[in-house]
């Protein structure tokens, strides 16, 4: 039998706004295998976003429950679950979010410092990461001083920080031209073959999804194969 | 600016607790330049002030009142002196004119840092106060120039320095003792003087001895260490609840300031908030990291109210050296005196309204939902 890194039993999400219910997400479940890379679409508004936060534990379900490496993340406190996305968890935003005053070296070293390592394995461990997304030349750069391909890469390399169990990502290439969109694809086969990463992406690129292992749709907030 | 509250209440405060340091030094300077004397007299109805401007002189005793004094049972010993502003080489000065055969019974004398106390058969000699003889760089028996003012005759003197004293109130400092006889002649009021110092044989006799001059004399005023003491501590009382509640209004309306700013910070960081707390910043993370940036707001704050106060204390204590009379009795010459006490006093103040002030903000940054932090745009 194949290890599901990521499960969801009947996962829902409904948004109460004045006396309208809004049903994010309608009785989810998903698995996903190890060292998969899984893609999600849909049109706006389905629920994408909100399954991606909640599986990341940076929201809460209004039912059900959701297991990431054998651990119901629906049960943990606020402090373990801050801890569980620091640890299992890397994100990779589709406008990057990385910190503007701070250099693409220290933008990787943040989850790091976060888990309290001494500087000497940092920086080990920042510049392997600048070496695997080939920015090693551009360790001292600003985020404005880097091309949108690129700050994707360095937002990549703050993901793979920690060594998560799961990367998420949330329409990584929606900020892309095509060609970035295809190196950024081939670096996650990469990462993907050689560390056995799990990733689950969100996206509407077909140049993301072709390379896929799983496609799955979310039509309001129902999930199909 | 966002600290400008801040800095203005540490400005404030720092003033404040510098009159109040000025004020006590002034106290205890009064109270020895009584030295033992324990009963001072001046004349009541009008302000030293107000006489050297309208009316020149401002000795109006009858110097004759000296023996009268002195024949009064329980009093010791009797010295007369006579207080103006001159000009000392350009400079304007207060100086004291003293009656050297009584002065050191009845005051215990002048703290000598350098050569002599005014003798007997001095004539044209003068006691140097430290701050002055470093302003003119002089030497014992060196020539200082006397020049009287206007409305009085502007005669001459050269003085020849005899010695320096030291009292630890700037102003007083700035001065010089010299003979009587040259400050009458300066204001030309001969066999008049300003005030007239007394020593009680036995401190239990102050009272009595006060109430018998002012019986004896219903236009003077007779001041004891009691009564300065009285009169500064209700100055000061006043200046504190002025001074404190101006400081306090204006470190909670800069603490305001700053919780404002913060508060907008906090918003405009959202995204940023965001990011930091999904990948796994705990609250306590956020929360130390804008209660630094508050600590980093009040220090600035309060290093610039600081530097304003102390200056503004610098400047108070030059604009009552020049402007206020020397009729040296309270509360006319106050001048304010920093120490670092109060300097760290009011540094302390300042840093901690803005950390008060910091709280509030970076709590709600701590609280803040990642999600709702991310969908923010
Ligand atoms: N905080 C909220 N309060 C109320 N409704 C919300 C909230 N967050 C999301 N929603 C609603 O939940 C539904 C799903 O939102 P979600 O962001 O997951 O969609 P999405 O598939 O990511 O869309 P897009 O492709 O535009 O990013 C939407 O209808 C959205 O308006
Ligand atoms: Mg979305």
């Amino acid at each position: 039998m194949v290890e599901n890194i990521v499960e969801t039993v009947n996962l829902s999400k409904v948004y109460k706004r004045k006396n309208v219910e809004i049903v994010a997400l309608n009785d989810v479940n998903l698995q996903i295998p190890k060292a998969q890379i899984i893609c999600i679409n849909g049109p706006s508004g389905s629920g994408k976003t909100t399954l991606l936060n909640i599986i990341g534990g940076v929201d809460r379900p209004t039912r059900g429950k959701v297991t990431v490496d054998n651990v119901d993340i629906t049960r943990l406190g606020e402090s373990q679950i801050t801890r569980f996305r620091l640890e299992k968890i890397g994100f990779i935003f589709q406008f990057h979010n990385l910190f503007p005053t701070l250099t693409a070296f220290e933008n990787i070293e943040l989850p790091l410092i976060l888990s309290k390592k001494p500087k000497e394995t940092r920086e080990k461990r920042v510049s392997d990461l600048l070496e695997i997304v080939g920015m090693k030349e551009r360790a001292d750069h600003k985020p404005d001083e880097l091309s949108g391909g690129e700050q994707q890469r360095i937002a990549i390399a703050r993901a793979l920080t920690n060594n998560p169990t799961l990367i998420l990502a949330d329409e990584p290439t929606g900020d892309l031209d095509s060609e970035n969109a295809i190196a950024f694809m081939k670096l996650v086969k990469e990462l993907n073959k050689k560390q056995g990463q799990t990733f689950l992406i969100v996206t509407h690129d077909p140049l993301v999804s072709q390379e896929c292992d799983k496609i799955y749709a979310i039509r309001d907030g129902k999930l199909r194969e | 600016m966002t600290v400008a509250g801040i800095t203005v209440g540490v400005a404030l405060i720092l003033v404040l607790l510098s009159l109040v340091a000025g004020i006590d030094a002034q106290v205890k300077s009064s109270i020895r330049s009584l030295g033992g004397a324990d009963i001072t007299v001046y004349n009541a109805t009008i302000t030293g002030a107000r006489q050297s401007f309208f009316l020149g002189s401002s000795a109006t005793l009858n110097e004759s009142m000296v023996s009268d004094i002195a024949g009064l049972p329980n009093v010791y010993a009797v010295s007369p002196q006579s207080t103006e502003v001159v000009e000392v080489n350009s400079i304007l000065a207060p100086i004291w004119g003293i009656d050297p055969g009584t002065f050191d019974i009845v005051s215990g004398g002048l703290n000598l840092v350098g050569g002599r106390e005014i003798a007997q058969n001095d004539t044209y000699v003068a006691v140097l106060g430290k701050g002055l003889q470093q302003l003119f760089n002089a030497s014992l028996n060196d020539q200082v120039s006397l020049q009287g003012r206007p409305p009085f005759n502007s005669n001459n003197y050269n003085l020849a320095v005899m010695g320096v004293y030291e009292t630890g109130v700037a102003v007083t400092d700035r001065g010089l003792y010299v003979p009587i006889g040259i400050v009458q002649n300066l204001t030309e009021s001969q066999g008049r003087v300003t005030s007239i110092l007394v020593k009680v044989d036995n401190p239990n006799n102050v009272e009595a001895v006060s109430s018998e001059i002012s019986g004896l004399f219903p236009d003077v005023r007779v001041v004891t260490a009691s009564t300065i003491a009285t009169q500064a501590s209700q100055l000061l009382n006043t200046l504190t609840v002025f001074f404190g509640a101006l400081g306090v209004v204006a470190l909670v309306a800069g603490s305001f300031g700053v919780i404002n700013t913060m508060l907008i910070s906090v918003v405009e960081r959202t995204k940023e908030i965001g990011t930091l707390k999904a990948i796994g910043a705990s609250e306590l993370t956020v929360l130390k990291m804008f209660i630094f940036e508050a600590v980093i707001l009040g220090c600035l704050g309060a290093v610039v109210g600081v530097a304003i106060g102390s200056a503004s204390s610098f400047i108070l204590s030059e604009l009552s050296f020049r402007l206020l009379p020397t009729a040296g009795r309270l509360p006319a010459r106050i001048s304010p005196v920093l120490t670092p006490v109060n300097v760290a006093v009011s540094l302390i103040l300042g840093v901690a309204s803005g950390v008060l002030a910091g709280l509030y903000p970076a709590w709600r940054a701590a609280r803040m939902k990642p999600v709702e932090a991310l969908r923010h745009g």
